[in-house]
């Protein structure tokens, strides 16, 4: 079993009882999944808890996993799955538990998001970023994180996670002329959004 | 003016449109300075805590799956098992095999000689053994020494039994030649061929279907003298009548007394069961 080895392998691997190889995937996908829920949650305790659920999801349940489908699209069903739980039940929320801002009428939840957004643009991969690229990543996060649910989703899982357009069909249980569609206004509200940075 | 202004504005939003087409085609295949500013975008990563305990539960997990995925054959218990019952049916095996060489070294008698009934003409009221010499000859004339399935003489001796005076004095059913030529025939041994050095008759063979129908005209017979028919005389007979046609006329007393009457002056005959319980309690 090498580090190159698919993630079907190494999924029946470690059904077979080598943890090893759940290690391996681990390690391919941890960082995707934790910022498809980052981003969606703006939340770093919420993503947390999502984080754990799903791969504690993966862990009790991998050995229902079949070669029919790929592994990619399996956690990645199961991650959005979860994050529509996430949803309804932040929805059932009763109203007195949301903390709000009396004084300028703005939500804790809103505050948060705009220091995770300034966080990410001033923690850049890359350390030499100039003040203009973090004012431009800035500006991009923001566009994320103003864009629906749905077409926020379909831009992650693209854009980060590398699936294709059928793939995200398959995740979100679309169509793949809805899924191409969304994808299609996430881009051009985020063009529009930056329309004075970005040039073709 | 206003006509132009008004055509002006979809035509303006064409080519929007256009454009944001352009760049979405050029988004989809990787072109886009959309993704790049995305990529520089620092990617927040789980804290470590959260890692080891994911990775904890996956060891915890597949360790149970491992155990799981132990064979039946690679538990001890089975391999118990399995030599137990191994051992036991080769030890099985092994006491048939035993007993089925033991039985083959058993002396048995021939099958002809114990299915054969010798009869002697030297009548004796109880059964005797042919002489040495005689028993010779009769297993020399059968040759069937070395048959296995067959008992030896000096171990299980054929039995004689004594013959009917009306056997002795008939002829033989099969012809001396033909019997030499069945030597497997089953039959009763005669004695009017051959006598032996004591002056004694040696006993013949008689075939078994010969015994058979005298057999049938004994039982013939005896179905006769059941019926009564030429058992009583003809006065004993007629009483008996008499007694049974008074049962049917249900006069029973009278019955009764001829009864008493037949048995005071017959006392030693025998009397029909069905009469005598039709009339009880006598």
């Amino acid at each position: 079993m090498g580090k190159n080895a698919a993630d079907e392998q190494l999924i029946q691997f470690y059904q077979k009882g080598d943890s090893e190889a759940f290690e391996l995937l681990y390690a391919r996908y941890k960082s995707a999944i934790y910022h498809y829920f980052f981003r969606q949650v703006h939340s770093k305790d919420t993503a947390d808890e999502l984080h754990q659920d799903v791969w504690l999801n993966i862990i009790k349940s991998s050995s229902r996993f079949t070669q029919q489908s790929s592994f990619k699209t399996w956690l990645y069903k199961i991650a959005h799955n979860r994050l529509v739980d996430h949803y309804r039940q932040s929805s059932r929320q009763p109203l007195y538990l949301v903390k709000t801002d009396t004084q300028n009428g703005v939500s804790d939840e809103k505050i948060e998001i705009e220091k995770a957004i300034e966080s990410s643009a001033l923690e850049s991969n890359e350390p030499e970023m100039t003040i203009q690229e973090q004012q431009v990543s800035h500006l991009l996060l923001q566009g994320i994180n103003d864009l629906p649910e749905e077409q926020r989703e379909v831009f992650l899982l693209h854009e980060k996670s590398g699936l294709t357009l059928q793939e995200i069909a398959l995740v979100t249980d679309s169509s793949f002329e809805s899924t191409k569609s969304r994808l299609r206004y996430a881009i051009k509200k985020l063009r529009h959004h930056m329309n004075l940075v970005l040039t073709l | 003016m206003k006509k132009t202004s008004n055509n002006s504005t979809p035509l303006s939003s064409l080519l929007i449109d256009e454009e944001d087409e352009a760049f979405f085609e050029q988004y989809l295949k990787g072109e886009s300075s959309l993704s790049e500013t995305y990529q520089k975008v620092n990617s927040p990563e789980p804290p470590e805590m959260l890692d080891q305990n994911i990775l904890s539960a996956a060891r915890k997990k597949s360790s149970e799956m491992q155990k799981k995925s132990v064979q039946w054959w690679q538990q001890p218990a089975s391999w118990a098992a399995s030599v137990a019952v191994f051992s036991l049916a080769a030890l099985l095996t092994h006491q048939t095999w035993q007993a089925e060489q033991d039985f083959s070294e058993q002396d048995f008698a021939p099958i002809d000689a114990v299915e054969t009934i010798q009869a002697d003409k030297t009548y004796t009221a109880s059964p005797r053994l042919l002489p040495n010499d005689v028993k010779e000859k009769k297993r020399t004339h059968h040759g069937d020494n070395n048959d296995s399935r067959k008992l030896l003489y000096k171990s299980a001796p054929a039995p004689v039994m004594p013959a009917a005076q009306e056997y002795i004095s008939r002829k033989p059913i099969i012809s001396p030649p033909e019997r030499a030529n069945k030597s497997q025939t089953q039959g009763v041994v005669l004695g009017d061929t051959v006598t032996d050095d004591a002056g004694r008759f040696v006993p013949s063979e008689l075939s078994e279907e010969s015994v058979l129908i005298e057999k049938r005209e004994q039982k013939n017979n005896l179905s006769k003298e059941q019926g009564l028919g030429e058992y009583y005389s003809k006065e004993q007979s007629h009483q008996l009548e008499k007694i049974q046609q008074l049962i049917k006329q249900g006069k029973f007393d009278e019955a009764k007394e001829i009864l008493q009457q037949f048995k005071v002056k017959y006392p030693e005959m025998p009397i029909n069961p069905v009469l005598l319980q039709q009339l009880s309690p006598y």
